[in-house]
């Protein structure tokens, strides 16, 4: 509850109605010598320097001044002492540090929810739920909650999300030495080559080339898929056969050599 | 200004401030903390930290439930308990301190809520500009508050002859 302290003249005290700012003031002058004594530039009309005070303002003016100092020390018998002032720093400083970590907790809880309100929509398009996820992996990796390098198959390596019905490139961690390629295209060749990078990493050319998609276990190919579109897979080391899945017709191909290509025709 | 800072350069004139306003170092205690609380949770944009602090800690104290209750029976009963000077050992000295601090607690609580905030800004070095801020007045009329403080102070304090 905030009072004003307006409200302290206006209805909470009403016998100290000598205290309202707009009240009467009963000697101008005091006042005029106290702004002077506190050096405050309130009444230039009062200063010393240039003479403007007559003999009974400086004589009123040293009274002030000698009472002032009087009254500041009789009042300091009732400043607290050094220890209480020390023990209430200590006891404050720890709940005070606490409040803050609070609240830093509370800003960090606001952020991530409004970070997961943003992505929330992205997590119904396969890439960029894989790279949404990527990107969770990697931020959990710089805070050491996890390793970046524990991505499973079909995770998508940072790429754009929405690209996945455009010529692109996509890259991907492949877990296991057997990588799937779903065939869900009319047509079309696959190029599967050994790389030396660590991911794998899928493409798509060709004037009517389809999508790619990452799936758990390697890679689907949608699209129509004319004649002229080729899909290049270029897969790292540890993979040794490419499992070839059209519908359910399933075949095997062994991952040729770093100097040579496999080529594959997708029709149906 | 960053929050630990400025908990380590005002908490003391605060605590100071805010024991003399009520009497009670314990009010004192939890208005300080509450203003600190407050400044960590939303600071004031601009103006003036130092200036919002107190004020902040005054009006905390002022919505305490019958804080002025709570001071007068203190100063009734104990008035030993407000934390105030040095321990002394001669317990001549220690009541004539005590007696001096009632005294003096007495008069400021003769004064009127909004001059007894004045004065003590003033005694840790507010100018008026920043009371007037804290309190919602004026900066002339500080002068014409201070001033008849400074009487009423004059009239219930023992004071030379020279100073009245």
């Amino acid at each position: 509850v905030r009072i004003s302290v307006n409200d302290w003249t206006n209805g909470l005290d009403p016998e100290r109605h000598d205290e309202r700012a707009d009240a009467p003031v009963g000697d101008d002058r005091d006042a005029a010598l106290i702004r002077l004594i506190d050096h405050d530039p309130g009444d230039a009309s009062l200063d010393p320097a240039d003479g403007a005070l007559d003999a009974v303002d400086g004589a009123r003016l040293e009274q002030l001044r000698q009472r002032s100092t009087a009254l500041r020390a009789l009042l300091a018998a009732d400043v607290p002492a050094d220890v209480d002032v020390a023990h209430s720093a200590a006891l404050m400083r720890a709940e005070l540090q606490r409040a803050a970590r609070a609240r830093l907790t509370r800003m960090a809880t606001r952020i991530a929810a409004a970070f997961a309100l943003v992505l929330l929509p992205f997590v119904f398009v396969p890439p960029a739920r894989a790279w949404v996820v990527d990107q969770v992996r990697a931020a959990a990796a710089v805070l050491g909650i996890a390793r970046a390098a524990d991505r499973p198959a079909g995770d998508v390596a940072p790429a754009a999300p929405g690209s996945a019905t455009a010529a692109f490139d996509v890259s991907f961690a492949a877990a296991s030495n057997v990588l799937t390629v779903h065939v869900a295209t009319a047509g079309g060749t696959l190029v599967v080559r050994r790389g030396h990078g660590s991911d794998a990493v899928a493409s798509a050319s060709g004037a009517r080339a389809g999508g790619l998609a990452i799936m758990p276990d390697g890679v689907r190919l949608d699209g129509g898929g004319s004649d002229d579109a080729v899909y290049t897979l270029t897969v790292p080391p540890h993979v040794r056969q490419i499992r070839v899945d059209r519908g359910g017709d399933v075949s095997f191909h062994d991952v040729p050599s770093p100097d040579r290509e496999l080529r594959l025709p997708l029709e149906q | 200004m960053d929050a630990a800072r400025l908990f380590e350069r005002h908490h003391a004139a605060l605590f100071r401030y805010l024991v003399r306003l009520t009497g009670d170092a314990d009010l004192a205690h939890d208005a300080a903390q509450e203003a600190f609380t407050r400044y960590i949770a939303k600071p004031p944009r601009g103006g003036q930290p130092k200036a919002w602090l107190f004020t902040v800690a005054t009006n905390v104290v002022r919505a305490a439930a019958n804080s002025r209750q709570r001071r007068r029976q203190l100063l009734e009963a104990a008035a030993a308990k407000v934390p105030a000077g040095d321990a002394r050992a001669n317990p001549e000295e220690e009541l004539l301190a005590a007696t001096r601090r009632s005294a003096v607690r007495q008069a400021l609580d003769a004064l009127g809520e909004r001059e007894r905030m004045v004065l003590l800004m003033r005694e840790e070095g507010f100018t008026h500009r920043e009371i007037a801020a804290a309190v919602g007045t004026t900066t002339g009329s500080i002068g014409t508050m201070v001033a008849r403080a400074l009487d009423k102070l004059a009239a219930a304090l023992p004071l030379d002859a020279q100073h009245l």
